[in-house]
């Protein structure tokens, strides 16, 4: 197991060839270094000497040759160590990263993932530099050490022997200060990995935080532990500091003892001048790779204390294996049997007690009861998830303990309550299992075609949100020419049938009309920049728009209406408790509060004219955002209306009057760059407000991508939808159904669904519960239930209640005996 | 000066949201101030008759008032209450999550104003007056309803004690 390893046993391994090179450089280097020392003395004594001009110049250019050689050598090493050094970080945070990942979930549960994140980016990484120096450094030092103290005892033995008395000095004191630096390092890594920790739990719960307002309370939390982790950091860089001091101290005791008694030696004449000059220069050589030594020895410790903590935090064995050795993966039929199965945490509390259930292949179970009466334990318990403490539990005769991860995974599929969404697009997301399944090498697996995963996705009802997705995509005319002809021509077929119908839907783009969805700059400028990366906000900074608004008289009239859209908008941001909904549909943005705060205390004092030049603009910038549907604080005068749509028609004339622009106005026959798909076969932009209008508009919009052929590729856009973060752009609904669809596509013997449909709304949970129909006798299905209108329809009602099954029964016998399962059906 | 030559008449969004706030028992009492946030965080939806606002057995995150229209109450497919203009559905949904007991849908063209928990609930905690407020208002509402609920029994429509 990993984490059981020693740091050395990484140093070596697949590093023999590159260690080995790395000695030989250095090798070469220490030669390589004497030249220019036997240089120096043949420049003096033969060039100089002889008064040689040519062998002057030789030996200079070997000397700078030489120095050269040597730089480039360090630098080949320096090369070296870091490449040894980070490739072996890779492979040890791998295979971390593998043995981690194969961690029972009870380990997770008890982690926070700032801590497994700390542990893996943070601290492991500069155990890369130990490894890289790990054979080299000591190496070289050790023989430099050897052969410079030789050369020493060579010159003069007591000399040399009172030079060395430090050393053994040296070698007490430092690693006494050593240990404790590494407890000061060790306690840390502990606060810096619980403040990692801490971190990583209020980012993901940041919800809750805006939710109850929890900024103080938590800032709090932080501010106690960020000071904690400084007494820390103090405390260690304390005794490290003291090594150094030490070893400096030490470094300079030497060339002290060497003049006290060399110089005493020299005076009484039993040593002389000359020799005790080159004994101090050869002395001094021995301080830089001393000096390096006791460098790597801190190095070394350092490493070891952060590896030892590192691999100590997942020192856990995985509960299961994660795929079959010297066999083939199980296929089952989908039978279960559990007997007198119960799980019992580690505080003794029984969340299931002595269940006994047999499933037969294909039979659909409902498991009902009320809430915390062990139904998600018993699910979680068959899926291999928690593992039971007690009696047996099997599928298809084999001992659900003794299953490979790969054996459950490809042979049941479970859907949480909340499932999980990886960052990537919504196909990604549909496909995980399949991809993983292709790369475990699963025999007799293909993975779906298209024509698969758009039959499933209509199963659990996700079709018009991947058509959604899809319609939503902004697309470039000159990449996808035949689409943007396509939609063109659906534009005309949409006005032709709907424009009557969707009226109050769906807000149509009229050069004559206002926009009552759009902001006083668009409907001023009535287009978009034609780059998708370009801000509309871009405009109000724009000089030419800036321009036109002053000689149109508009700029004055705009500051006049930001005005008054400031003073019915601030003291309201102002009084409310500051949470993200109340900006949502502010004319004025969250860090943009401060300056408008200042403008309002501005316009208390000075009439509007007076007012500075960065309040007049922040007021006309106001304006500019205006947007009368959704600002609710003031209501858009008629009068201005009429003012903007002038406005629009001199807009045109003046842009065109001033030269080229990246501006493009919405024109009947000309795709929109900026806009959606679905927009663009608007030629406007739905109203929100307008309860079940997106459905009534899909309806249509699917029957004309039909029609005209495009469906497949609006589809293929659809799936390519970046879901984000956690799947952060998409409803708890729409998440349910991609798991759903995730494990439909699977196509195991055993479905388990722990309130998988919690989410839905009907219509979508009919759809699944319909699929489900469809599947019974060919998969076994476990599905805990919440929801009791929907429960009719399974083979079997298992009713549980404290942890165990209290009722079993088909719907109509059960409810008949007038018992448990007849009562929570009144309750709810 | 076109702003200052044409007269307001017209109320905003704001103010029309106000006043149906103000009409609810549930915020009677409340400060302007904070009924002033609280209807700018409101949303207004338009129902076409037929359509639902939500569906029995969905998540409940927010009231809806009706501002406009007819709403009918549907339990199991079956009509059992009407919500008229100036009354409001699923006041407990801001301070709690549970599931509608009924769909809601639009007898006629129906105006409504909705009240999210996301939104309203933390403005409420950050003024616990007020939140108490709310409470007390919401515990003389179960007053009544079980007051009801007892006088039913009493006609031997129903069994079992009330609530309280």
């Amino acid at each position: 197991m990993v984490t059981r390893r020693t740091l050395y046993s990484w140093v070596m391994e697949k590093n023999v060839r590159w260690q080995l090179l790395l000695v030989l450089l250095v090798v070469l280097t220490v030669g390589i270094r004497v030249v220019p020392l036997e240089l120096q003395k043949r420049i003096v004594n033969q060039a100089i000497g002889l008064g040689d001009m040519d062998l002057l110049v030789f030996y200079c250019l070997l000397f700078l040759a030489s120095v050269l050689t040597a730089s480039i050598l360090k630098f080949c090493i320096n090369l070296l160590q870091a490449y040894i050094g980070q490739r072996t970080l890779k492979r040890m945070r791998t295979s971390l990263y593998e043995h981690i990942l194969s961690l029972p979930l009870s380990f997770f549960r008890n982690t926070q993932p700032g801590q497994v994140i700390n542990s893996l980016i943070n601290e492991l990484a500069s155990i890369s530099g130990f490894i890289g120096s790990a054979v080299s450094v000591p190496l070289i030092n050790v023989c430099t050490l050897l052969a410079m103290g030789g050369y020493l005892f060579y010159l003069n033995p007591l000399l040399a022997g009172l030079s060395f008395v430090i050393y053994p000095l040296q070698i007490v004191i430092v690693p006494r200060l050593q240990k404790r630096a590494n407890e000061a390092n060790r306690h840390r890594v502990n606060v810096s990995r619980a403040i990692s920790g801490s971190i990583g739990e209020v980012i993901t719960g940041v919800h809750e935080v805006h939710g109850h307002a929890g900024f103080g309370l938590e800032n709090e939390k932080f501010s106690g532990q960020a000071g904690q982790l400084l007494k820390a950091n103090v405390r260690m860089n304390a005794y490290r500091y003291s090594i150094k001091f030490a070893n400096n101290f030490f470094e300079h005791l030497g060339p002290f003892i060497l003049f006290l008694v060399g110089g005493s030696m020299t005076i009484r004449g039993l040593f002389d001048l000359g020799a005790l000059v080159a004994f101090l220069s050869a002395y001094s050589s021995l301080s830089d790779p001393w000096r390096e030594m006791m460098e790597f020895y801190q190095l070394k410790e350092d490493s070891q204390v952060r590896y030892r903590n590192v691999m100590m935090a997942f020192d856990q064995a995985p509960e299961h294996r994660l795929v079959p050795v010297d066999r083939d993966i199980y296929r089952f039929q989908g039978e279960i049997e559990l007997q007198g199965v119960s799980f019992r945490t580690p505080e003794g509390a029984r969340l299931i007690d002595d269940i006994n259930l047999h499933v037969r292949p294909g039979e659909m179970v409902a498991l009902v009861g009320y809430s915390g009466s062990g139904k998600s334990t018993l699910a979680k318990v068959v899926a291999q998830l928690m593992p039971y403490t007690e009696g047996q539990a099997q599928l298809d005769g084999h001992d659900i303990r003794g299953l490979t991860k790969l054996d459950v995974a490809e042979n049941l599929g479970m859907v949480p309550q909340h499932p999980f969404i990886f960052s990537g697009t919504v196909r990604d997301n549909l496909l995980y299992a399949s991809h993983s399944s292709t790369m475990n090498r699963v025999p007799g697996f293909t993975p779906p075609e298209l024509d698969r995963v758009i039959e499933v996705v209509q199963q659990v009802g996700l079709f018009a949100d991947i058509l959604k997705f899809g319609s939503q995509a902004v697309i470039s005319p000159a990449e996808k020419p035949e689409l943007a002809e396509r939609v063109l021509a659906m534009r005309r077929l949409f006005r032709e049938r709907f424009e009557i119908g969707f009226q109050g839907d769906i807000e149509f783009f009229d050069p004559k009309r206002y926009l009552n969805f759009g902001s006083i700059a668009q409907n001023i400028v009535f287009g978009d920049f034609a780059e998708r990366q370009a801000r509309f906000e871009n405009a109000f900074s724009n000089k030419r728009f800036l321009a036109f608004l002053d000689q149109t008289g508009l700029e004055r009239i705009l500051i006049d209406f930001g005005a008054v859209v400031a003073t019915a908008t601030i003291p309201i941001l102002r009084y409310a408790a500051q949470t993200q909904e109340l900006y949502a549909d502010s004319p004025i943005a969250r860090e943009d509060m401060d300056e408008y705060a200042q403008v309002m205390d501005e316009m208390a004092t000075r009439s509007q004219a007076e007012l500075k030049a960065a309040s007049r603009s922040l007021l006309l910038r106001l304006a500019l955002k205006f947007v009368p549907g959704r600002h609710k604080t003031v209501r858009m005068p008629k009068q201005l209306e009429e003012r903007i749509l002038l406005a629009r028609k001199e807009f045109h004339e003046y842009l065109a009057r001033s030269g080229p622009s990246t501006l493009q106005f919405y024109e009947a026959d000309r795709y929109i760059e900026s806009r959606s798909i679905r927009d663009n076969i608007f030629f406007g932009q739905p109203k929100p407000g307008r309860g079940g209008a997106l459905e009534r508009i899909s309806q249509q919009l699917i029957q004309l991508l039909i029609e005209e052929g495009v469906l497949e590729s609006i589809v293929e856009l659809g799936l390519e939808f970046q879901a984000g973060s956690m799947g952060e752009y998409l409803s708890g609904g729409q998440r349910q159904k991609i798991a759903l669809a995730r494990v439909f596509l699977k196509q195991p013997a055993i479905y388990v669904l722990d309130e998988a449909t919690s989410a839905l709304d009907n219509v979508s949970q009919a759809r699944v519960q319909n699929f489900l129909r469809t599947v019974r006798g060919r998969h076994t299905v476990i599905s805990v239930v919440h929801r009791l209108d929907t429960v009719s329809h399974y083979d079997r009602i298992v009713v549980m209640k404290a942890g165990k099954i209290v009722e079993s029964g088909p719907y109509d016998e059960l409810m008949a005996a007038k018992g448990v399962l007849h009562d929570l059906v009144g309750t709810t | 000066m076109i702003l200052s030559e044409q007269p307001e008449t017209h109320e905003c969004e704001l103010d029309c949201n106000l006043r149906v706030l103000r009409d609810l028992p549930f915020f009677s009492g409340q400060p302007q101030e904070l009924l002033r946030v609280m209807a700018y965080l409101c949303e207004r939806e338009t129902y076409a008759p037929g359509q639902a606002a939500f569906e029995a057995g969905q998540p409940a995150e927010g009231a809806v008032a009706v501002i406009t229209g007819t709403m009918a109450i549907e339990r199991g497919g079956r009509k059992v209450g009407t919500l008229s203009t100036g009354m409001c559905a699923g006041g407990l949904t801001l301070l709690g999550h549970y599931r509608w007991l009924y769909t809601l849908r639009a007898e006629t063209a129906a105006d409504c104003l909705l009240l999210h928990r996301r939104r309203i609930l933390p403005q409420l905690v950050a003024q616990p007056a007020s939140l108490a407020a709310v409470a007390r208002e919401l515990a003389e509402s179960v007053v009544y309803w079980d007051l009801q609920r007892l006088e039913r029994a009493a006609d031997g429509d129903m069994y079992g004690p009330g609530l309280l």
